[in-house]
């Protein structure tokens, strides 16, 4: 692991969580801070997740576990053990952060819940994340990332008519909880700055979903008109100078794949200078007055006839035409880019926001996603590989706690690490 | 009201729309103090999208003040309104900015620059601010100029081609998806940042780029990509994994559950609850993973025919009692039916000038010492400009009305 540069650099997490927390973990640890994933002795649960490595299944090739676990340190350690137990307990007099993602109650079962660390570290800060929170009627319900996706009203509204409703792809529920309870922690980090207390922040991943309901509008036009939206789109709302604009379908085929054609903001004139530009004429539509000059305000005879030409216009490019098109002429278009375009992305490379991380342990190379920003003083960097299982059992155990080789044989053999 | 863990910061808050407000929100329903920066000649976009309220005669009551998307993603905040075409406005932008500790923009990097206030000016008078821009495309790179939005940023990231069905083109997502997963990762740089600056004394300039927040979405498919050269394809709501995995139709019109079945404890209590122990048995092709996943559509029709018995909630009930992880297909109305949200305190209805009582959406997380609180409603259009020219900037009176007169606060 590489010496850390972050702004979290000072402060150490315990890491607890499993598949619904470990973004969480990931964040702080590529801001800086010393992440410590404390894991089951025989490796953790997420390690059997594809996909593999060369699709070679083996708990230390998993690409789930490369992708959610970078600049983390690893131990093992049984939780349910008296001697793990009380590794755990000196381990937390280090630590700033414990992180965990349990079910409700389990961590107190073992002694080892927010009130009784802070007994051991009164300044501790305890963050949990659970499908549905830690109190209330439903907090010992069971969660996935499909069916907290589904509670959260993101399910509904996603997909067309006539099917069922459909998630958004990835654990996308999962990830915004983890960005969640990592911005929760920071909070409550801050206010630890300023008083010295610690606390308890406990995150539903159902309510990490619900604020993005805020966007786009089902949220409000159900509390303002009692209106449910559907299946159908994102709606483009009457604005306040015009009628209600049509609405237009974001996604548009092309003639190599798809294109997200957006209404919303776009001005109209560029668009006829594309078509003519194309070689058609359009001499009529450029003399002509419209209402307003971006397309997402014009009224609906308006819209029927410029609609038309836009779905044509599009259907008549490829993918990348219609990028270099969105960027001659202006206009917030863009290609529908499949996961395989990504790394060829000309903003991205540009950007150089694919970043290279070297296994060791492959004798290989591995290219992943970087910074989501640049941080002038205090760069978000994977500062190493995600760990092998145990990798810093003795760096960790031996080095920093002090504990002696016999010692931890000994943890070995009970099972405690 | 009770402590705040972000009590004490001011943020500047020049972005608009999405992620920005968004961000400043966060901190505000924390404590931090928002200074919501718009102009007469340039609002917030989100006053000019709605939803607004529909009137008995079935038109809209549209006006500046009564967007419910602006409403709802900008609770808890100062607004002010400042014309920054005049060399006054600018100068008034430069001693709010000197007085604030986080200064948040979105526009695209020629805006802030021609106004003067790129980062290298700003720290000529404001040494240590934390500022943070956040457009799509970020401050470099061929598409910096671009004009972008949460429409179509979920297609450029990847996430909207997976999502949807295999033998479809990808779905509508309902929302613009990525403006909501930026916000959680300027928050964190935000933090970090002020951490940061308490222990050395510096500030520092974070360029973020929400698409770049957006692709870290994918999580391991990125890897898939660049290891083994796989790009996965739409799956519907099925998981490679594990089977079933679904969304299945319950009595009553657009009523849904979706029922997720990860190991086989969770098998079992599901063959159980539908009274379908055969399924267990020797010779039933569900019995194993293996089986399920092979044969998943001929599962589906079966799980399909049964749920569509039964209302949504009842499912729910019975399965969760029975311990296989289901839940409703809420649509917004669910949403505020449902006594786990009531319990969490997720709406926060507030009395608005214009609007009347008006829900407010909140964060996901509570904090057990310093819980959010939700007190103030969206500013009006210029409604505390009193405060931050009179009180905030101590203006005297002469000032503050010769500026008013000459337009500045446009």
């Amino acid at each position: 692991m590489e010496q850390s540069d972050g702004a979290l650099s000072p402060y150490r997490v315990l890491d607890l969580t499993d598949e619904k927390g470990l973004a969480c973990g990931k964040l702080l640890g590529d801001l800086g801070a010393d992440v410590i994933i404390v894991e089951p002795p025989k490796g953790h649960p997420a390690r059997n997740r594809g996909p593999f490595y060369k699709d070679q299944v083996h708990p230390e090739k998993s690409l789930y576990w490369f992708a959610l676990n970078t600049s983390k340190r690893s131990i093992t350690l049984n939780l349910e053990t008296k001697d793990g137990q009380a590794l755990f307990r000196d381990l937390v007099k280090t630590a700033h952060f414990v992180i965990e993602s349990f079910p409700v109650g389990y961590l107190d079962k073992l002694g080892l819940g927010y009130e009784a660390l802070a007994q051991i570290k009164p300044d501790i800060i305890m963050t949990s994340t659970t499908p549905f929170g830690s109190t209330g009627p439903y907090s010992s319900y069971l969660g996935s990332d499909l069916v907290c996706q589904a509670m959260s009203g993101l399910v509904y509204i996603c997909g067309e008519g006539g099917r069922p409703p459909v998630k958004v792809a990835c654990d996308q529920a999962y990830f915004l909880a983890g960005l969640q309870a990592a911005v929760g922690s920071l909070m409550a980090h801050y206010y630890r700055m300023m008083t010295g207390e610690g606390q308890h922040v406990d995150v539903s991943i159902q309510q990490g979903i619900i604020g993005g309901m805020g966007i786009g509008g089902p949220h409000e036009d159900w509390w303002m008109n009692h209106n449910i939206h559907q299946r159908a789109g994102i709606p483009f709302h009457q604005g306040p100078v015009r009628g209600v604009a049509p609405r237009q379908p974001v996604v548009n085929e092309c003639k190599d794949g798809y294109v997200a054609i957006s209404a919303l903001r776009c001005p109209i004139r560029p668009v006829l200078q594309w078509m003519e530009d194309s070689g058609w004429d359009v001499a009529e539509l450029k003399k002509r007055e419209w209402t307003l000059d971006t397309i997402d305000f014009l009224t609906k005879p308006e819209r029927d006839l410029i609609d038309p030409l836009v779905d044509k216009l599009v259907k008549s490019k490829t993918k990348r035409e219609i990028w270099e098109g969105a960027l001659k002429y202006r206009v917030p278009w863009t290609p529908m880019q499949t996961p395989a375009d990504l790394p060829d992305d000309r903003h991205l490379r540009e950007r150089n926001f694919f970043v290279p991380v070297p296994h060791d342990e492959l004798k290989d190379t591995i290219t992943y996603p970087g910074p989501p920003a640049n941080l002038s003083e205090t760069p978000w960097r994977i500062r190493g590989r995600a760990p092998r299982i145990g990798e810093h059992n003795l760096e960790i155990y031996e080095k920093e706690l002090g504990l002696s080789r016999e010692e931890l044989s000994m943890l070995k053999t009970i099972g405690a690490i | 009201m009770g402590k705040k863990a972000l009590e004490g910061i001011r943020v500047i808050d020049f972005s608009w729309i999405g992620v920005g407000p968004i961000t400043a929100m966060y901190m505000g329903h924390h404590g931090a103090e928002i200074i919501h920066i718009e102009s007469n000649t340039r609002h917030d976009a989100l006053r000019h999208n709605g939803p607004y309220k529909m009137k008995p005669d079935g038109t809209f009551d549209v006006g500046i003040n009564k967007s419910g998307m602006f409403e709802d993603n900008n609770s808890n905040k100062i607004g002010c309104t400042l014309n920054m075409g005049t060399p006054q406005g600018r100068d008034i932008a430069k001693r709010l900015i000197a007085q604030g500790d986080v200064l948040i923009e979105s526009f695209t990097p020629k805006a802030m620059r021609n106004w003067g206030l790129a980062y290298a000016d700003i720290i000529q008078f404001k040494p240590d601010i934390i500022m943070i821009s956040v457009p799509i495309y970020g401050q470099t790179g061929p598409m910096s100029m671009q004009m972008g939005h949460g429409v179509t940023t979920p297609a450029l990231s990847g996430v909207q081609y997976l999502t949807g069905w295999p033998d479809r083109q990808p779905a509508e997502i309902g929302i613009p998806y990525t403006d909501w997963i930026a916000p959680h990762f300027t928050a964190s740089f935000i933090m970090a940042a002020l951490d940061y600056r308490m222990r050395t004394g510096k500030g520092q300039y974070i360029d973020l780029a929400q698409l770049q927040c957006a692709v870290h979405s994918l999580q391991e498919v990125l890897l898939d990509v660049s290891v083994n050269g796989h790009c996965p394809e739409r799956m519907g709501n099925r998981n490679p994994y594990t089977a079933p995995h679904g969304v299945y139709r319950c009595r009553g019109e657009e009523r849904w559950i979706a029922i997720t079945v990860f190991n086989h404890p969770q098998w079992l209590a599901l063959c159980k609850v539908m009274d379908k122990m055969e399924w267990t048995q020797q010779g039933s092709k569900f019995r194993t993973l293996l089986g399920r996943l092979d044969n998943e559509d001929e599962l589906d029709t079966e799980i399909n025919a049964w749920t569509c018995l039964y209302p949504p909630e009842q499912l729910m009930a019975t399965l969760q009692a029975g311990g296989v992880p289901a839940g409703v297909v809420e649509t917004t109305q669910d949403l505020y039916e449902d006594p786990q949200l009531k319990h969490r305190h997720q709406w926060w209805w507030l009395e608005h000038a214009e609007l009347g009582l008006a829900s407010h959406n909140s964060f996901a997380f509570r904090m057990s010492k310093t819980p959010l609180e939700v007190t103030t409603p969206a500013p009006l259009l210029g409604e505390h400009n009193e405060f931050v020219y009179r009180e905030l900037l101590a203006m005297n009176e002469e000032e503050f009305v010769e500026d008013l007169v000459q337009g500045v606060f446009e």
